[in-house]
């Protein structure tokens, strides 16, 4: 019931806001209903049962009975933290636009998009999954078609296009995989082994469709223009919370359902990943424009929990779990920051900026510890999911591990010289009274602040619960069949045995 | 039991339109200006009641299947498809009501023409062989050339009319052909009696494979007139000029319930005759492939919303066409589902939109160029947004009913071992998709244009259209279908 009230509540309430007679009221509403999201998704929490690998809180109804469709929901240790990081970013990114819309359309997108990433990260039907997948799309066009920059036209398609080109090959694979198997039931799919040369063009499908989104370089076409046009909070859900969808697709989907196809592609996706996170870094020294910097980060960022995800043992694959996480927590941050510092300033220009951090040392506070975050400061949230990755990538390719180290040195480059231009030197020439944030920025950054030290001091508290998951729904499918390679099947185990100890003593 | 009532029964939506028809053209000789004003509600009442009947009889147990000798079938499917036609019919009527009065034509022949059109599907689709097809078949387009060329004085509007009628005789005759042909060879009009002779009858038959040729050959040319009727390409030609000329609420009509029509019976050709393994798997596949991607590549050059809705209708036809093609193979219901959900799902999104156009265009649809409707949705936010659904659901989105249209089909290629097909078919949506949101995107540009005047506000009737569509839009993907 839980897991279909945190769907159902914010479509309703996405249904309520936009017929509500009265405008004004409609942003406490909006608010309202994700807080009660919020509230009610702890339960997901407290209600785990950690011993268990499957899905938990499962519900199922008919959808499309004459094809086996169900309306079947379920989460895992993989999925539940990601469903917690939405229905927590969600209150946030409302509360974040109170000062720039005052239009219903936008919190009714917002919590459309709430619904949908929940349905997708909750679906075990794969129709169900598509539903929802795709329906993140309508919200995301109007958040960025309607609120947009002056680019959004040109950014809407681009992304929306972008992002459908791989989900419709995703569908006609899926078509594939649910025709061979006669059932919609991830449950059974997962089970089902498919043969080698299917297992290929099945893993390309569904990858083209996850990669796009998370994305992998060089299908990141979309992300700058729609990351910088799209208004704040929608840049948070896209960076926080839609990008992350993909990499939980790969985790789902892609790895256990062809882990033959996955296993041969690893080494090639593993230096896209590096490529990405490199380019992204470089790309965003030489930016102009702040937010184009932390939307190049981000990219940058989301490169590494490829790498992690595709190293195949559960060190990595907790790396780049928590990795999402901290990387939903700190960019939502740092996004929801930037909307309130082009409220005050009216551009994204870094030259608009300079010595803010005597006008606004509050403001100023808060992005220097979110950066700290997004560098890997030791004991902030950014550390422990690198170096998880880098430690299990370290095992499997060291030339790679040693290059993406790179990508950290440029990392704490940019951020830190985007932290002097805008907060440090003389203050920029164009005077205008700047003020710090208000009560309810201020209200809305703490529960960040809070999580990514968190995140950073006890990791363990996110890692334990997706553990037995990880191993189960992934690592498990990716070894080969018992009967045939008794051998290899032991080094592997030896090897994720070995592995997990130093999982959990990161 | 007595047969005629049952037969009376069964076919009750179809005496509602035919009597629905002759009764219009009465009114306005009795009553004059008072019929003629009240034209549109009589016609919606007579459609609600062939709704009606239709919707009672998909809740009887048991259909009554073959009438009169076999020439007629009432089925699930059947009533299904009367019932989509009669939707298509309604909807038209709704939003041609305030379009004629604001284009100052308001007369009743259009309704009846409209009645004796729908009149003509339901006889089309409820055939059960091929000269009852042939008479539902003609009765339809000769009713909708007329409707076509309603607005005689207007150049676009004639010209569309004589290209219309002149390919729709054309086609007629490669029809007749296809039935001489298959009748000379096996002797039977009937459709179950001729499937029964390609499987059985023509086996035993010396020189077999010689007779089979004529079978291809009868094939072929019922795909041919009825290709030109749903506009498959190559015999798509008319269709881009005909939508784009006509009356925008009478280019709906034709774009949904005429093409709803003609394909049903499309479909139940090929999905219970010539549904063993032959040329035309790969013939409607090529059809498909063509027309799918012509109409698409042409629709992405249009800067005229009409326009690009002409060629994008050509492109649906394409995706119907995947779904008949791979229809060997599969159960005749699975392909019939699949086909009818289809054109439910286009008829609303499609009806809908040509609605749109009717009303956002503005007298004699002057602007229907994307860059006239540029910022609509700030100044009509309701109207904007039922654009934007209308347009997601063309583009094939989820959650709207254009998706689930596609899914069942591609489903359909997918498992009949047409998986190259289904990725040319997602490939074409991909590139109907960049129109799509092209033209949904320039309801939220910003411009410093001063507010169109003269956008009339929504009347109940066209208010009760749209909702129809958007809500049909959004939600038929989840209602149980009838079979």
């Amino acid at each position: 019931m839980i897991l279909s009230l945190l769907i159902g509540l914010p479509l309703a309430g996405a249904l309520l806001v936009s017929l509500f007679p009265w405008e004004k009221t409609t942003k406490a509403l909006s608010f309202l209903v994700s807080l009660v999201v919020f509230i009610f998704s702890l339960g997901l929490y407290t209600q785990f049962d950690l011993s268990n690998a499957g899905f938990q809180f499962k519900e199922q109804y008919d959808l499309v009975p004459a094809l086996g469709i169900h309306y079947a929901v379920g989460i895992d240790g993989i999925s539940l933290w990601l469903v917690l990081l939405t229905t927590f970013l969600v209150p946030l990114v409302l509360l974040g636009g109170f000062g720039s819309f005052a239009q219903r359309g936008y919190y009714a997108s917002i919590l459309l998009m709430e619904a949908a990433v929940v349905g997708a990260l909750a679906s075990t039907d794969l129709f169900l999954f598509y539903l929802f997948w795709e329906l993140m799309l309508i919200p995301a066009f109007f958040l960025i078609g309607l609120w947009g920059g002056e680019n959004k036209v040109k950014a809407t398609i681009r992304f929306i296009l972008y992002t459908m080109f791989g989900s419709l090959l995703m569908l006609v694979a899926l078509l594939y995989v649910t025709h061979e198997v006669k059932s919609f039931d991830y449950v059974k799919i997962a089970d089902h082994i498919f043969a080698d040369d299917a297992q290929f063009w099945c893993f390309l499908a569904f990858g083209l469709a996850f990669f796009i989104k998370v994305p992998l370089f060089p299908l990141h076409g979309w992300l700058p223009e729609a990351y910088t046009e799209a208004p704040a909070g929608g840049t948070v859900l896209l960076s926080a919370i839609m990008v992350k969808l993909g990499a939980y697709g790969l985790l789902r989907f892609c790895i256990p359902l062809f882990p033959v196809a996955a296993k041969a592609f690893a080494p090639w996706i593993m230096i896209l990943a590096v490529a990405g996170l490199l380019h992204g870094a470089l790309m965003a020294t030489l930016q102009t424009n702040f937010k184009k910097v932390l939307a190049y980060s981000s990219l940058s960022h989301m490169g590494l929990i490829v790498l992690g995800l595709f190293t195949f043992s559960l060190t990595g694959l907790q790396g780049g779990m928590l990795q999402m996480i901290s990387h939903g927590a700190y960019m939502a941050g740092l996004f929801l920051l930037a909307g309130m510092m082009v409220e005050r300033r009216g551009s994204y220009e870094m030259s608009d900026f300079g010595g803010w951090a005597r006008q606004t040392p509050v403001l100023a506070t808060a992005f220097l510890w979110l950066m700290a975050a997004a560098v890997g400061l030791p004991g902030f949230a950014g550390f422990v999911g690198e170096i998880l990755v880098l430690v299990s990538a370290y095992q499997v390719n060291a030339v790679l591990a040693l290059i993406s180290i790179l990508g950290f040195i440029f990392s704490a480059w940019y951020l830190f010289n985007l932290y002097g231009k805008i907060f440090l030197g003389p203050v920029s020439a164009k005077k205008k009274t700047i003020v710090d944030l208000n009560a309810r920025e201020i209200l809305l950054l703490l529960p960040l602040l809070v999580i990514v030290v968190f995140i950073g001091l006890s990791p363990n508290f996110f890692l334990r619960p997706m553990e037995k998951s990880l191993q189960a729904n992934v690592i498990e499918k990716l070894k080969p069949a018992p009967a045939m390679t008794d051998f290899a099947a032991d080094q592997l185990r030896l090897q994720a045995d070995a592995d997990k100890e130093k999982g959990k003593h990161p | 039991m007595n047969a005629l009532p049952l037969e009376l029964t069964a076919l009750a939506p179809l005496w509602f339109v035919v009597a629905g028809a002759l009764t219009l053209l009465l009114l306005e000789v009795l009553f004059h200006e008072a019929g003629r004003r009240a034209a549109p509600l009589a016609t919606l009442t007579f459609l609600l009641l062939a709704l009606g009947s239709d919707f009672r009889l998909l809740s009887l147990q048991g259909m009554p299947g073959a009438l009169f000798q076999g020439s007629v079938v009432i089925d699930l499917y059947s009533v299904t498809l009367q019932a989509i036609c009669a939707l298509s019919a309604s909807l038209t009527v709704l939003f041609s009501s305030s379009y004629l009065k604001r284009e100052k034509a308001v007369t009743g022949e259009y309704y009846a023409l409209i009645l004796l059109a729908t009149a003509g599907m339901m006889v089309l689709v409820s055939a059960g062989e091929f000269l009852t097809l042939f008479v539902g078949l003609e009765l339809m387009s000769i009713a909708g050339y007329i409707l076509a060329g309603y607005f005689r004085n207007k150049e676009r509007s004639a010209e569309a009319a004589l290209k219309y009628f002149l390919t729709g005789v054309f086609s007629s005759a490669f029809l007749l052909y296809g039935i001489a042909v298959l009748y000379g060879v096996s002797g039977t009009t009937h459709f179950s009696e001729l499937r029964l002779f390609i499987e059985k009858g023509l086996p035993a038959l010396p020189g077999a494979a010689s007779q089979m040729v004529f079978i291809y050959l009868g094939a072929a040319l019922l795909v041919v007139g009825l290709g030109f009727k749903v506009a498959l390409a190559p015999f798509h030609g008319w269709a881009p000029d005909v939508y784009d000329g006509a009356a925008a609420p009478v280019s709906g009509f034709l774009s949904t319930g005429v093409k709803a029509a003609a394909f049903g019976i499309f479909a139940r050709l090929f999905a219970e005759v010539f549904s063993m393994p032959g040329p035309w798997v790969a013939a409607l596949a090529t059809l498909a492939v063509l027309t799918m991607t012509l109409g698409n590549l042409s629709a992405l050059a249009q800067t005229n919303l009409k326009r690009m809705l002409a060629y994008s209708s050509v492109a649906h036809a394409g995706y119907v066409a995947v779904g008949l093609a791979a229809a060997t193979g599969s159960p005749a219901d699975v392909v019939e589902r699949a086909v009818a959900f289809y054109l439910l799902a286009y008829t609303l999104m499609t009806a809908g939109v040509f609605g749109w156009i009717a009303w956002a265009s503005g007298e004699g649809e002057k602007n229907s160029n994307f860059s006239d409707y540029q910022g609509l949705a700030y100044r009509h936010p309701g109207m904007g947004l039922a654009l934007a659904v209308f347009l997601f659901s063309l583009a094939g989105m989820t959650p709207m009913a254009g998706f689930f249209g596609k899914y069942f089909l591609f489903k359909l290629a997918v498992d009949n071992g047409l998986v190259w097909l289904a990725v040319v078919a997602v490939l074409n949506s991909f590139v109907s998709a960049y129109y799509y949101l092209r033209a949904a995107m320039q309801l939220y540009v910003r411009t410093d244009k001063e507010a169109k005047a003269g956008l009339k506000p929504i009347s109940w009737g066209l208010f009760t259209a749209f909702f129809i569509c958007v809500l049909g839009s959004l939600i038929a993907g989840f209602l149980k279908f009838p079979f």
